[in-house]
């Protein structure tokens, strides 16, 4: 099938696409091109400057890459393409967001940490432009190796709290650098630290993101302690959105329920029906939308599957339990359910919704099949 | 204070009045008396349906559309949930939409009967988490690019992010002259980059994501 589509592709390529290598230079097609902001993925560095770099129009204003590769992270490289290409280059920003430390880099001390950034941060050329960079590790977290330009460019941070090791930088840069970040999420781990300094802040976020590498028991998680750093990094009073997606990862129940009470604008909140059930009720009042996460559909409990029988059935999504769930929550604008992993809804449940919810009780829902979502507005 | 607030003349209420959202606006103004329901009825309106629920969006619908030049609203920002999209057909000078939530059942609706009758729009964005087929996302392109939607300046397309768009079904004989700023949040191919400058011959901001269509398939 692979070979196939690869096959199309190539067919297309010599008859109607151009092929890469007929236009060198991108400013006959879009001479106005003055801002280009590009994710790369499986693209070498040596690769984007031939097949992409180079070809854009030299009056180019901002460049703005975000890469998963450290091929990205010399400065050197950068400095002779830009300077040459790009004249009038007002503004270079770059993240390198890798999910794995480098093999080849050493990153034991904080002077090996400057010395992976040396080729921007102690270059003349980046200097007088104000390009420098910043590093964040941490082993702990997904996203274990960021490199990003000072200040960080996009709406999108992932990182987590404590252990982050850094290159040289003033705690001023640090604290005004995540200005921009809207959407962040935080990775959940064990490793808590007392008396932990952090000095960076996040003025400006509006939603935000649990990822859990918990692996102790998360009931034994310290979500004071958690909740009392967190404020102090976060401007929590700017949160409409609250999201606790890994549906089969352990969340601290008490962490979520102190968030709740705490975040004046929150009107959004997804999490899975397993936690939802231990969360305090008048918290979630004043929601406007659920979403709720489930591991599979059955239109009864037990279901018939052998597989649903490994499942707690609040994980299991059954026609009782959306109309408990219809009349709870019937106060709010929307309430989602989500299937994830397992058996999704058939013809039987789509008749099953039209006959009660349209029919008896008019209330309005749309079905996403293809999404396994179901969507309830009052 | 209501008095003196009254004593204001018509121009600067009508001011202060655009910056009050639309349904607050209504529920406190409306039927006081005729003068208010005039200035209310003129004001350049921009809603933002968003978080709407069932009781306040079928206040906007049956008292706030029918007492206000639709003509003149501005700009325009909903939710797609149950039948809410027909609603944009009131609106035909809107300058501004935004649409979230948006799935596959009303692609065909916006790109065929919404879309091409705003001939004012110069901001557009579309947010869909769910699943678009390919004929979805080439049935909104084919307008998006085209002199239908001759105003058009600035296009965001926030679409299910792991999934890919291409360019190469489109149809070619369309272009986007008016579009400077497009802002595409989903995966392409490096070939199909090429295939959409075509699209675009003025544009100044881009933003994309890119792979190499060689290795990632």
């Amino acid at each position: 099938m692979k070979f196939i589509i690869f096959e199309r592709k190539i067919i297309y390529s010599r008859t109607i696409i151009p092929s890469l290598n007929t236009i060198d230079d991108f400013t006959i097609l879009v001479p106005h091109l003055i801002y280009l902001r590009v994710k790369l993925s499986q693209i070498s560095f040596t690769n984007a400057t031939k097949i992409l770099f180079l070809r854009l129009p030299s009056q180019l204003r901002e460049l703005s890459i975000s890469t998963w590769s450290i091929e990205y992270a010399d400065g050197h490289s950068w400095q002779t393409l830009l300077s040459s290409k790009f004249p009038h280059l007002k503004h270079f920003r770059l993240i390198i967001s890798l999910d794995q430390i480098p093999l080849n880099h050493s990153i034991t001390t904080n002077s090996d940490l400057d010395n992976l950034v040396k080729s921007f941060n102690q270059s003349k050329y980046f200097l007088d432009h104000h390009w420098n960079v910043l590093i964040n590790i941490n082993e702990l977290d997904r996203l274990k190796f960021v490199l990003h330009t000072i200040p960080y460019p996009i709406e999108n941070f992932q990182t987590t709290f404590y252990n982050i090791r850094r290159c040289t930088s003033s705690s001023m840069i640090i604290k005004s650098t995540y200005f921009y970040v809207n959407k962040l999420s935080l990775t959940l781990h064990d490793d808590l630290v007392r008396n932990h300094i952090d000095d960076r802040y996040f003025p400006n976020v509006n939603q935000l993101i649990f990822l859990s590498n918990l692996r102790k028991d998360s009931q034994q998680f310290q979500s004071i302690e958690y909740f009392n750093h967190l404020k102090n990094l976060i401007n929590l009073s700017n949160i409409t959105s609250l999201n606790f997606p890994e549906e089969l990862h352990e969340y601290p129940i008490q962490l979520i329920n102190i968030l709740l009470e705490n975040l004046p604008k929150l009107n959004s909140l997804t999490l899975s029906h397993r936690l939802n059930v231990y969360l305090k009720t008048q918290s979630i009042n004043s929601l406007k939308t659920l979403t709720l996460i489930f591991t599979m559909y059955s239109s009864i409990f037990p279901p018939a599957t052998r597989m649903g029988h490994l499942l707690l059935s609040n994980q299991i999504l059954t026609n009782e339990l959306i109309l408990e769930l219809v009349r709870t929550f019937s106060h709010i604008q929307t309430l989602t359910l989500i299937l994830r992993h397992l058996d999704g809804f058939d013809n039987q449940f789509s008749e099953w919704l039209k006959r009660i919810f349209l029919n008896e009780q008019n209330i309005s829902y749309d079905l996403l099949l293809n999404d396994r979502i179901v969507r309830f507005y009052f | 204070m209501g008095r003196r607030f009254e004593e204001l003349p018509n121009e600067l209420l009508w001011f202060i009045m655009e910056y009050i959202p639309p349904i607050d606006l209504f529920r406190t103004f409306f039927n006081l008396n005729q003068r208010f329901n005039q200035i209310i009825r003129l004001i350049h309106f921009r809603f933002n349906l968003l978080y709407t629920n069932k009781n306040e969006f079928n206040y906007f619908l049956n008292i706030i559309l029918p007492n206000i030049e639709s003509n003149w609203i501005k700009s325009y920002y909903i939710d797609d949930i149950s039948n809410r999209l027909y609603s944009i057909n009131i609106c035909n000078n809107l300058q501004s939409l935004r649409i979230y939530h948006l799935h596959t059942e009303n692609i065909d609706l916006l790109a065929k009967n919404i879309l091409p009758k705003l001939k004012q729009l110069n901001y557009l964005c579309l947010y869909s988490e769910f699943t678009l087929t390919e004929r979805d996302r080439n049935s909104l392109l084919n307008v998006i690019f085209s002199e239908q939607m001759s105003s058009l300046t600035y296009c965001y397309l926030a679409f299910q992010d792991f999934d890919q768009i291409r360019f190469d079904q489109l149809n070619r004989i369309n272009k986007s002259f008016s579009l400077k700023t497009l802002i595409i949040d989903q995966w392409c191919g490096l070939r199909d980059f090429i295939q959409l400058l075509h699209f675009i011959p003025n544009i100044q901001r881009l933003t994309v994501r890119l792979f190499d269509s060689n290795t990632k398939e």
